[in-house]
């Protein structure tokens, strides 16, 4: 297992979450949608130009924009 | 306004609330003025012959920790009641069959507040197409609710839930949810309820097939631009037609009751004043409804959230979200739709930054008062063989009003409007086939709305200007040609005063005080300026523009005429865009707060390129 953050991997890589520091409503609020620490998922897609992300875990697909007040750490499974 | 007793619809984004909401209360709604709420709750009645029910559709959340000021309205409502919306006396649940983990994380909260709820549960035909079953009886069983099961489209379920809706004082109070200490808890507890509940067999493989077009990284951007050209032609060329009509069906009118009625002042009041400031409002009914079936059509497919994931990196340049596209391209036809469908913008900062920057962006009025200076001034020179220098002019006014928009919203990003409170993040909602019954009533409701709201603000100011441009009256002979004595009756009035009075403001822009009385003749509507540049000449515009260019090229100074071209591009003379924008912000601190901007860049551009151009 590697750990990373979620800017580097390719797409269709999935992962487990470890964590999440930086912008407390941010992470309160990816946390109600229930990506928390210990979530599997997987990387769908990147917008264009280095956009928002798009990951899906469970029945939910959730898109996001990778904002720097955020650091999100993850380990890669495949 | 306040509303006392009342049921509220909650649910989460996308549940189908609205959509339910719109089906049962169909169009007898009333659009609610409430103090101090910039996104407003609508709010209908439910009926039968002995009993009516007030029931209120507040904005969708995820969560009772609100992340926004329009979530904020919703909790406030809930816990203790707002100053004008008292606390519910009953709740309908939506809960979204296809996205109950969401649904239950929230109804956990809710269930805390012990109002009385039913609970409609919404989108039960997405699930049965999946192969998939939802245990309706489990979740009453789990809640202590009444459950019912609803096909929105097909109208099943939707009797049972009005009969419901009709009892209100029977309904239960929800069963006691655990306590959680943590969100962790609360979000593996509503994932194992919906896991205990629903069980989806096939993955939503319409989903996933059109989201590999509409969302690839080169199909994805081609296909946008594609649906924005076709929506900005629709709203841009499609809409000319009836406008055209009712332009030409008002004007019609204005004749007819100049000819029938005995000519003076009540003529003149009920032709010029009247007629023509309702058709003002009318004529921009046919964009309103057109950008808003739009709108309405995108956002309840599911297209809207992925179209503001494609753009929000571009918008993140500036400081806003994807979703502020849309407004903003509505706004280049006319900033009245544009600003009415800000509403799609969850966040309030993000929303407001936009209506505030959505007259910058060059409306479809502007364009008589550019085409008309750029044919007098500007030669029509070909540059490069190919390009004829009066289009790049027009062309490269129309974008520094949307580039100057764009950096008027990053300085307010930065300033008044700082701090996200959560960055861009959104749930895809599986693609659907909108409601048509719901189409009909978002729309039908929005055009009401604006001739009621809107529309009586922009008559009660049309009147304004008629009267300031009709007195004091003058006595002619009839020996003076007509346009001779339009010219001196605009020249003599309280307008042509005025605008002679501040004309020593406009001198340093190079406006003299005919051009400062067009300028204030275009506060009704920018094209104003071509009539009112007409009578003041004493050109005759009816036929064509051809003598007023004329005359004005011989008569204006280049430099002043490049300065007309530059106060244009920012001026906010549009009263009609400040009453929508009061409107829609609830107080008229905003439209005056965007006329006073706008007038800065405007005059200061101007400036700029008179000074240079001298």
């Amino acid at each position: 297992m590697i750990s990373e953050t979620l800017r580097n991997i390719p797409i269709g890589t999935i992962a487990i979450l470890t964590s999440l520091e930086g912008n407390p409503d941010f992470i309160r609020r990816l946390n109600e949608m229930g990506f928390l620490p210990g979530t599997k998922f997987k990387l769908l897609r990147r917008a264009p130009f280095g956009g928002p992300v798009e990951v899906s875990y469970g029945h939910t697909r959730i898109a996001f924009r990778p904002d720097a007040s955020v650091t999100i750490h993850i380990h890669v499974l495949a | 306004m306040t509303i006392n007793s009342h049921i509220a619809f909650v649910g989460t984004p996308n549940c189908g609330k609205t959509t339910l909401f719109n089906v049962l209360t169909g169009m007898r709604k009333k659009v609610g003025n409430f103090p101090g709420i910039t996104i407003e709750p609508s709010l209908g009645n439910v009926s039968t012959g002995e009993k009516s029910i007030a029931i209120l559709d507040l904005p969708g959340l995820y969560s009772m920790l609100a992340a926004s000021l329009d979530e904020e309205l919703t909790m406030q409502v809930l816990q203790k009641g707002h100053p004008s919306i008292a606390q519910p006396h009953g709740i309908v649940f939506v809960m979204d069959a296809t996205n109950i983990e969401k649904s239950l994380y929230l109804y956990s909260q809710v269930a805390e507040l012990g109002i009385p709820m039913i609970i409609a549960l919404t989108m039960v035909d997405g699930v049965k197409a999946r192969s998939g079953v939802i245990d309706d009886i489990a979740i009453e069983r789990l809640t202590g609710l009444s459950v019912f099961p609803i096909v929105g489209h097909k109208g099943i379920g939707l009797d049972a839930l009005k009969q419901a809706l009709l009892q209100d004082r029977e309904w239960n109070i929800p069963n006691a949810p655990p306590i959680f200490e943590e969100i962790r808890d609360r979000v593996h507890w509503s994932r194992n309820t919906a896991d205990a509940v629903l069980t989806i067999k096939e993955p939503d493989t319409l989903t996933s097939r059109l989201d590999a077009i509409l969302l690839h990284p080169f199909g994805g951007i081609l296909s946008f631009v594609m649906i924005m050209a076709i929506f900005f032609q629709s709203i841009f060329s499609w809409a000319i037609p009836f406008m055209d009509l009712i332009e030409s069906g008002f004007s019609s009118l204005e004749q007819l009751a100049l000819q029938n009625l005995p000519p003076g002042l009540f003529s003149d009041l009920i032709a010029r004043g009247l007629i023509a400031g309702v058709g003002s409002v009318i004529v921009f009914l046919p964009q309103i409804i057109i950008l808003n079936v739009f709108v309405v059509i995108l956002e309840d497919c599911g297209y809207l959230a992925r179209a503001a994931f494609l753009v929000d990196r571009f918008m993140g340049i500036f400081g806003l979200q994807g979703r502020s596209f849309i407004p903003l391209l509505g706004s280049y036809a006319c900033a009245i739709p544009g600003i009415m469908s800000a509403r799609i913008i969850p966040s309030h900062r993000d929303r407001m930054t936009t209506m505030l920057i959505a007259p910058l962006m060059t409306c479809s009025a502007r364009l008589p008062v550019y085409t008309l200076i750029i044919s007098a001034f500007i030669p029509p020179m070909i540059i490069g063989r190919f390009f004829s220098l009066q289009a790049i002019v027009l062309a490269g006014l129309y974008i520094l009003g949307g580039l100057t928009g764009l950096l008027v919203a990053f300085v307010m990003k930065k300033s008044m409007f700082k701090g996200d409170i959560i960055p861009f993040l959104i749930e895809f909602p599986p693609y659907r086939l909108p409601s048509l019954k719901s189409l009909f009533v978002t729309v039908s409701d929005k055009a009401l709305d604006f001739l009621k709201s809107a529309g009586t603000v922009i008559v009660a100011l049309s009147l304004v200007l008629w009267f300031l441009s009709a007195f004091p009256r003058m006595e002619f002979t009839d020996s003076i040609p007509e346009i001779q004595q339009q010219q001196m009756q605009l020249e003599q009035s309280y307008a042509g005063q005025m605008g002679k009075a501040i004309a020593p403001i406009f001198e340093p822009i190079g406006f003299d005080w005919k051009l400062t009385i067009g300028v204030l003749g275009s506060f009704a509507a920018r094209e104003v300026f071509v009539s009112v540049m007409g009578q003041l000449y004493g050109a005759d515009t009816t036929d064509s523009d051809a003598s007023l260019r004329d005359t004005l090229q011989q008569t204006i100074p280049f430099a002043s005429a490049l300065s007309v071209l530059a106060f244009y591009v920012y001026a906010l003379q549009c009263i009609s865009t400040m009453g929508i924008l009061k409107r829609e912000t609830g107080s008229w601190k905003w439209p005056a707060f965007a006329f006073v901007y706008m007038f800065i860049l405007a005059y200061g551009f101007a400036y700029i390129v008179h000074a240079i151009a001298l």
